[in-house]
C-alpha cells in the first residue's frame, strides 16, 4: 500500500472580485492509498468537488501541495502522467460523450494519445466488457439509458488504464436502476481490477458501500473514518445538513430514549437483528 | 371533486412506424382536488408521458382527459388555458431561466397571461415567498444564485401563474440533502396553505412517504397502484417484484413482522417507527 494521492495542507480559493476571499479548501491534508474505495460526502459548496479536481490537476492549490504517485500536481511537465493515472467521471453523462457510436467514444482519448489501432481495439473491448456494455458497442449513445451512458463514460476512462478513478456524483441524474448498475460497476472495478476509487456522492447508501468515508464541511475535512464510525455521528451529520440511513437514525433515536442498542448500525438487516434482540429482551430488562 | 380524470387514455410514440411504442396504455385515473400525489415508476414506465398530458404538451392518441370537469381537447383553440391551469415544472428547471433578474423571470408567466403590472407584482412577490426567496434576491441575476436557489426561482415562475394543479418532475434531482428538504418543505407548506393539487414525480420512496397523501405507481404504461401512502407501501412484495423499493424503514418493519413481531402495518417514516417501537417497548415494560 502506497500513498497514491496525497494532499498536504492544501488551500484553494475561487477568484471573486467583489466578495471577500473564501477558501474553497482550507488546510486539507489527506492520503489515499492504492486500491482504496473512498467516498467523499458534504453538502453543495463544501469543497468536495473542488478537492476532487485537485486529484488530477484540473486545479492546483495556492498553498500546500497535492501529489499523485509522488508527482506534484504543480509540475506542468508531468500533467499527462497525472491525468492518465487519475481519470474523472462527472455527473451528467450527456456532457461527457462526444462520439456518435459507443465504441468510438470509448476510443476517443486513446486516439488522441496516439495509441496504435490494434491496441486501441483491445483496450476498448476490454473496457466495455468490464462495465458490461460490450453488447452495446455499435449503438448510438442516445439509444442508451442514463445508467448505460454513465457506464460508457466510465469505460472511456478505463480504456486509459488509470490507477485511480474519481467520480463526481455519477448517479445524481440516474433512476434507481441506473444507480444500482453504476454502483455495481464501481465496486467491481475496485474489487476485481484493483482500481482506486474516489466517489463523491449525496447518497448515504452509496457511501456506506465504501471502505472509507471522508466528510467535508466549509472547505475542511470534518470526519475521515470507516463508514460505520462516520455514520454513528448522527447529530454532527445532521448539523451540517447531511442524512444518515433510516436504520441508523431509528436506532439512534431509540438509544436516545434510553434503550440499550449498539451504536454502529448501518444496514437494514443489522437494524432488524438489533431490534429483534431488544424486543426479545436479550439486552437486559427493558 | 376530481380535478384530473382520464378515460381510456392512451399514447403511442411513433405510431405506424417500426419504432412504435405504447407509452400510456388505456389509463383510467381520477385524482381528487387537494391531493399531494407522489408518482413513482421506472424510467420508461410512462410517468413522464402521462404528466405531459396534464398540461397539454402531448395530445392523447386516444381517450380523454378532463381537468376540473372540462374535456381538455374538446375545443382545441382553448387549449392554452389548461397550460395556465396546470403548471408543470420540468427536471432541472434552472436551465430554463433566461431573464436579467429573478423578478423578471418569475414575472414571465403572469405577464403572458395578460395581467396588469400591479397583479404581476403581487404574484411575483407571493410566489417568491412560497419558495423562500428573499426580497434581496429579486433584483439579482438568476445566474448569481446557487443551484438550489435557481431551482426555487424556476418553481416560483410556475407558482406565479397560480395554477390549480402543480406538477413537479423530480424537483430535487442533483440537490444535496439540505437543498432537497428545503424545496420539499416549501412545496409542502404551499400545499397546506393553498389547498392546491400537487403531483410530484420522484425516485425517492422516503420523500414520497414523508410528504405525499397518495401514491401513483406506474408500471409498463399502466397504473399499477393508486392509493394512500399507507396502502401502497403495504405492497412490499409486489413493489419489489416490479423493481421498486419501499422506504428502508418500511422494509425493516416488514422483516420484523416476518419474524413474528406484532407491529403496525403502515410505518414509513423514522418518526413513526420510533413512536411505534417506543409504544411497544414501554408498553411491555409497564406490563
Amino acid at each position: 500500500m502506497t500513498g497514491m494521492i496525497r494532499a498536504g495542507h492544501a488551500y484553494f480559493t475561487y477568484d471573486d472580485e467583489a466578495e471577500v476571499i473564501v477558501n474553497a479548501l482550507e488546510d486539507v491534508s489527506l492520503e489515499i492509498s492504492s486500491g482504496e474505495f473512498v467516498a467523499i460526502l458534504g453538502h453543495n459548496g463544501c469543497g468536495k468537488s473542488t478537492l476532487a479536481k485537485h486529484f488530477n490537476a484540473i486545479f492546483t492549490p495556492y498553498r500546500g501541495d497535492v501529489a499523485v504517485n509522488g508527482i506534484n500536481t504543480k509540475d506542468e511537465d508531468k500533467l499527462y502522467d497525472i491525468r492518465q493515472n487519475v481519470g474523472m467521471v462527472f455527473q451528467n453523462p450527456d456532457n461527457q460523450i462526444v462520439a456518435t457510436i459507443v465504441e468510438e467514444d470509448v476510443a476517443f482519448a486513446l486516439e488522441n494519445l496516439g495509441v496504435p489501432p490494434k491496441e486501441i481495439r483491445e483496450r476498448v473491448d476490454e473496457a466495455l466488457r468490464t462495465v458490461g456494455m460490450y453488447e452495446y458497442r455499435d449503438r448510438a449513445p442516445h439509444q442508451l439509458s442514463g445508467g448505460q451512458k454513465q457506464r460508457v463514460a466510465i469505460a472511456g476512462i478505463l480504456a486509459m488504464k488509470p490507477q485511480c478513478i474519481v467520480l463526481d456524483e455519477p448517479t445524481a441524474m440516474l433512476d434507481p436502476k441506473g444507480r444500482r448498475e453504476v454502483m455495481k460497476t464501481i465496486k467491481r472495478l475496485n474489487r476485481d481490477e484493483g482500481v482506486t476509487v474516489i466517489l463523491i456522492t449525496h447518497y448515504m447508501d452509496e457511501a456506506t458501500q465504501a471502505g472509507r468515508v471522508v466528510v467535508m464541511d466549509r472547505g475542511k475535512i470534518l470526519l475521515d473514518d470507516e463508514p460505520r464510525r462516520v455514520f454513528s455521528q448522527v447529530e454532527l451529520l445532521k448539523d451540517i445538513g447531511l442524512d444518515v440511513p433510516q436504520s441508523t437514525e431509528l436506532i439512534y433515536e431509540l438509544r436516545k430514549a434510553g434503550f440499550p442498542l449498539p451504536q454502529d448500525i448501518l444496514y437494514p438487516e443489522e437494524c432488524v437483528d438489533a431490534l429483534q434482540k431488544l424486543m426479545e429482551g436479550r439486552y437486559g430488562n427493558h | 371533486m376530481e380535478i384530473i380524470k382520464t378515460e381510456h387514455l392512451s399514447y403511442v410514440y411513433n405510431q405506424n412506424t417500426p419504432y412504435e411504442k405504447v407509452a400510456v396504455d388505456d389509463l383510467n385515473l381520477s385524482i381528487e382536488e387537494g391531493e399531494f400525489v407522489g408518482i413513482i415508476g421506472h424510467t420508461g414506465s410512462g410517468k413522464s408521458t402521462l404528466i405531459q398530458h396534464f398540461n397539454a404538451l402531448l395530445r392523447p392518441t386516444s381517450g380523454k382527459i378532463y381537468i376540473d370537469g372540462q374535456d381538455m381537447w374538446e375545443n382545441e383553440k382553448e387549449i392554452r388555458k389548461f397550460r395556465f391551469q396546470v403548471g408543470l415544472v420540468f427536471q432541472y428547471p434552472e436551465y430554463q431561466l433566461f431573464e436579467e433578474t429573478v423578478y423578471k423571470d418569475i414575472a414571465f408567466g403572469p405577464k403572458n397571461m395578460g395581467m396588469d403590472e400591479q397583479q404581476i407584482d403581487r404574484r411575483v412577490r407571493e410566489a417568491a415567498g412560497f419558495v423562500g426567496l428573499k426580497e434581496k434576491h429579486l433584483e439579482k441575476s438568476p445566474f448569481e444564485l446557487s443551484g438550489g436557489q435557481k431551482r426555487r426561482v424556476a418553481i416560483a415562475g410556475v407558482l406565479a401563474m397560480d395554477p390549480q394543479v402543480l406538477i413537479l418532475d423530480e424537483p430535487t434531482a442533483g440537490l444535496d440533502p439540505y437543498g432537497r428538504d428545503r424545496i420539499l418543505n416549501q412545496i409542502s407548506l404551499y400545499h397546506r396553505a393553498q389547498k392546491k393539487t400537487i403531483l410530484l414525480v420522484s425516485h425517492s420512496m422516503e420523500d414520497i412517504a414523508k410528504y405525499c397523501t397518495k401514491v401513483l405507481v406506474m408500471n409498463q404504461s399502466k397504473v399499477f397502484l393508486y392509493d394512500t401512502v399507507e396502502k401502497v407501501f403495504a405492497h412490499v412484495e409486489e413493489l419489489r417484484e416490479i423493481g421498486l423499493a419501499v422506504p428502508q424503514i418500511t422494509q425493516v418493519f416488514y422483516d420484523l413482522k416476518a419474524r413474528g413481531f406484532h407491529l403496525n402495518d403502515n410505518v414509513y417514516t423514522v418518526e413513526k417507527a420510533k413512536h411505534e417501537l417506543l409504544q411497544l417497548l414501554r408498553g411491555e415494560t409497564d406490563a
